[in-house]
């Protein structure tokens, strides 16, 4: 096991603690400490893959960044309704368990990415499909609640604020594509696809929103299924073969 | 323009027929042939360039510098690759347009090669990394196949086309096969690069009925480790495909791109562990003699499984990079290495299995001298069977 | 005699104001990209050429050929089309509607509502930006140049030389695999057509502009200390591409639209929520 492999590894037990602390509704101090603790050694992971890659870009690190924002966003969110406190967890637990045994960290980082406008696509990208993911999670709480999506704060906020930097990631995307390769759409990264139907699908949710030209009840179920579109399609790019846990500790 | 884009792929749709007439379009990996009219052909090579195909005679095409032109059917050829070399013996024109090489006669093992520099009608122009100009240009080829896109602007200056064969992303098990359809058009030998395709698909075809009953699934690796830089061939290689068909586990199937692919060395090592099979990229010539002889020159990767007892190595030797137009015989034996069991009694021609450790020691001359002997033994063989197939 | 239902030219173009129009379409280019995947996923050279030999062609030769690969990028720009045409549709309705002073809401839902608008004219904007850099654009790739020798560019009227190449080589430890390797590398090169020359260094993430040409760097050599082959040349692509200055403007105009979104919808909602 690398060293990325065993932050991995604490961070799922850091935030698994968190959880299982949370809905056994232990003291505040100690679920933030769990929390904390596997933030902290999700970040470090990160950063980890960052330093032995930068100036350029590591490669298929967006899933890992993302599971980071969204260990802040639960750090700094705090508890919110029942089932806000555990499918927040629950997902970020899910998306560390996921890298774990499906690591795609062994391609070497490339020339033509030691760049401004892709490191801005990056980490963009990833703050996008982390508010998509807390956006889809504040939804299921209404659904669940049988409330109406104007009772959610936030659930339009994060989806907000996730197109905004979706955007401004296709866009860097788009200049770092016509500086470097001289053309605005590169076929080598499948993944571009899936940030465009990302992009497409949202923007659909918002504009079934701000019109109101669709039934009431479909807009927290698309949004839903639109947190759920963002965590498949994230995973479907950023994972590789499968590692057994037994494997890779015994292989170490 | 939504019934433009959608009706003129329609309109103008090429199709794959063989009817001289017809315009028509073949993509082979990177590669592609575009059949214009009778007096166009538009070629694609591994960089990206293209380049026309004009038969002697025709009216040049405007917008196409003049080493951008060729002149068919080609008949004086530079190739740097053995490759290219074994492709050109498919088409049946090595004989009649090779007039350069970039090896010396003594590191040949094809007959024709060799008859034509020892007569002098191919010449060594030099290694890849120091090309003898003056002699390419006393050569007068009409043609370059090279890997080397370094060469053009001096081949532009005399008047030579060159033609990159090589690809930024690994070519598959398809392209591999069908890249004689992509030099075929610039000799006009077509239908003998259609029937070499259906004699290698036919071929494939077999080993995979073959191997589809096997019981096991041996799991191979393909790789070396060079100073900490960790080389592999990925999945989408024709090496990778084949080791799937023949229903082998290849360990680095998910990964994609150019063939020596780096990645990290703690998935090589990983790999390793699992692998049942392993094949260097290293010669005898070049190190590959032993297990033992591995591990001594790479302590890296002395715990991966193949290198330990019971494991299984391999080394390509010389013949494997210069036998291109015997694509089925190295698809076989490959299929042979994976499942021994499936082929009792198959000797090996192109793949050299590593011992545990370094036979007594020889001296290099006479080391050299056997294996020249076992190869030419085993082309021999190879001839004799083929003369006997005709 | 039945009623016969007749679609009349006010219908049709009734449907092309509808948002509802542009949520389906929004939905269903959210699925062709999601079948995208699955086809782009190791055929990049199926795709690749399109930039260079530009949309028509790529349609006629690749598009055709390999239809159950590439049968998504079809509808994909079907459904853009229809989804530009309802774009423009429904801004110019709209913005008729505000220039009417009798429907027209206050200054600030004016201002929002522009803002809106600008982000719809960015987005066909950067639409129409690649539709006319992959139809109307030239490409000539795989130009190599080597020191000391001056190369024309054919179907352009420049000429090229390679002044000097910089290769700084990486020696630190952080990054194992390219040490010994040169990672950012300076090339300088001289263009000069009848009217002129000028000198300037490319880079990998930094073209060189000429006379409407513009120079990427493709791929240089040696990358590598002690490269077995260690002769130097770099190979480079020029394009001429009228689409980019017009995606530009579309992602200004949309990045404009969207920042002032995002300053004044708080504020117009904190409105709304006090006045609940």
């Amino acid at each position: 096991m690398t060293n990325g492999h065993i932050l991995l590894l604490c961070s799922i037990a850091g935030f698994g603690s968190g959880l299982i602390l949370e809905q056994m509704n232990q003291k505040q101090s100690l679920v933030l400490a769990a929390k904390a603790a596997g933030f902290a050694a999700c970040s470090a992971g990160f950063l980890l893959r960052y330093y032995h890659a930068f100036p350029m870009l590591p490669m298929y690190i967006a899933l890992h960044g993302t599971t980071c924002i969204l260990g802040g966003i639960w750090l700094w969110k705090g508890p919110g309704n029942d089932t806000e406190r555990f499918l927040l967890p629950a997902v970020i637990l899910l998306l560390c368990t996921v890298q774990f045994l499906f690591p795609k960290d062994f391609y070497l980082p490339f020339r033509r990415s030691a760049t401004l406008w892709a490191h801005a696509f990056l980490l963009a990208s990833m703050a996008a499909r982390a508010m998509f993911i807390v956006s889809g999670i504040e939804a299921a709480g209404v659904i669940r609640a049988g409330n109406s999506l104007q009772d959610s704060r936030w659930a339009y906020t994060y989806a907000i604020y996730g197109f905004s930097w979706l955007t401004i990631s296709i866009f860097c995307g788009e200049i770092w594509s016509l500086t470097g390769w001289g053309t605005p759409v590169i076929w080598h990264d499948p993944g571009i696809t899936c940030l465009m139907a990302m992009w497409f699908y949202w923007v659909a949710v918002l504009h079934m929103h701000y019109t109101g030209t669709w039934a009431a009840r479909l807009q927290p179920i698309s949004m839903a299924a639109g947190g759920l579109l963002v965590i498949v399609l994230s995973c479907v790019s950023d994972t590789g073969p499968f590692r057994g846990f037994l494997q890779q500790v015994a292989g170490s | 323009m939504i019934l433009i884009v959608m009706i003129f792929p329609a309109l103008s749709a090429c199709d794959r027929s063989t009817d001289p007439k017809k315009k028509s379009f073949l993509q082979i990996g990177a590669f592609s042939v575009t059949r214009v009219n009778d007096t166009l052909t538009l070629v694609r090579d591994g960089a990206g360039r293209t380049l026309a195909l004009v038969p002697r005679g025709a009216p040049a095409p405007e917008g196409y510098a003049p080493t951008m032109i060729i002149r068919t059917p080609v008949r004086r050829v530079v190739a740097y690759s053995a490759f290219d070399v074994a492709t050109l013996n498919v088409l049946g024109v090595l004989e009649d347009t090779l007039v350069g090489v970039t090896q010396p006669v003594d590191k040949w093992y094809v007959d024709s090669v060799i008859r034509g520099m020892k007569s002098g009608k191919i010449a060594w122009i030099g290694y890849p990394n120091a090309i003898d100009f003056e002699l390419l240009k006393k050569q007068r080829p009409e043609l370059v196949l090279t890997w080397d896109p370094s060469i053009i602007p001096m081949c532009d200056e005399l008047g030579i086309a060159c033609v990159i064969t090589t690809t930024p992303v690994a070519m598959c098990l398809s392209a591999r096969m069908s890249f004689v359809k992509f030099l075929a058009p610039f000799f006009g030998r077509e239908k003998e690069a259609d029937a070499y395709f259906s004699r290698i698909s036919a071929a494939l075809s077999d080993i995979r009925n073959r191997t589809a009953s096997a019981f096991e699934k041996p799991k191979v690796m393909w790789g070396d480790i060079y100073e900490k830089r960790v080389l592999v061939e990925p999945g989408n290689a024709w090496i990778g495909e084949l080791v799937t068909i023949v229903n082998g586990g290849y360990l680095f199937k998910d990964i994609y791109g150019t063939s020596c692919i780096e990645i990290s060395l703690e998935r090589f090592l990983y790999s390793g562990k699992d692998a049942d099979i392993y094949f260097t990229y290293r010669t005898p010539e070049t190190g590959a003699t032993s297990k033992q002889a591995l591990a001594r020159m790479n302590p890296i990767i002395a715990g991966i499984k193949p290198l330990g007892p019971g494991g299984r190595v391999y080394a390509p030797l010389p013949i494997y990079a210069q036998s291109g137009d015997k694509l089925d015989e190295i698809f076989l034996e490959l299929a042979a290495i994976i499942h021994p069991d499936l082929y009792p009694g198959y000797e090996l021609r192109y793949f050299q299995p590593l011992p545990d450790r370094d036979p007594v020691q020889k001296n290099s001359r006479q080391a050299h001298t056997e294996r020249r002997a076992a190869t030419k033994a085993a082309q021999g063989h190879t001839n004799a069977e083929k003369g006997a197939a005709r | 005699m039945k009623d016969r239902k007749i679609v009349s030219p006010a219908s049709l173009a009734g449907i092309f104001l509808s948002i509802r129009l542009a949520v389906v379409l929004l939905l269903l280019m959210a699925m062709t990209m999601c079948l995208a995947y699955g086809s782009v996923a190791g055929r990049d050279t199926m795709f690749e050429p399109m930039n260079q030999i530009g949309l028509w062609s790529w349609m006629e030769t690749y598009g055709t050929a390999h239809l159950q690969y590439t049968a998504w990028f079809f509808l994909f720009l079907f459904f853009a089309a229809l989804l530009a045409v309802n774009t423009l549709c429904c801004t110019v309705s709209r913005l008729l509607r505000l220039k009417d002073t009798r429907t027209r809401p206050r200054k600030q839902r004016t201002v929002f509502s522009l803002l809106i608008h600008m982000m719809h004219a960015g987005m066909v904007l950067v639409l129409a930006g690649y539709l006319a850099s992959y139809t109307l654009g030239q490409t000539e790739s795989g130009i190599v140049l080597i020191p000391g020798r001056t190369s024309a560019v054919p179907n352009t009227p420049l000429r090229l030389e390679l002044v000097s190449m910089k290769l700084p080589v990486y020696k630190g430890t952080r990054l194992e695999a390219f040490s010994g390797s040169v990672i950012t590398p300076r090339i300088r090169i001289r263009a000069e057509d009848k009217s002129g020359k000028r000198t300037f260094d490319i880079g990998f993430n930094s073209p060189g502009l000429f006379r409407g040409y513009a120079l990427f760097l493709q791929k240089f050599a040696p990358s590598r200390q002690g490269a077995i082959n260690s002769r130097r040349y770099v190979v480079i692509d020029i394009r001429k591409d009228p689409g980019m200055m017009i995606y530009i403007a579309g992602i200004i105009v949309f990045v404009t639209g969207l920042t002032g979104y995002l300053c004044l919808h708080p504020r117009l909602r904190a409105e709304r929520r006090h006045a609940c």
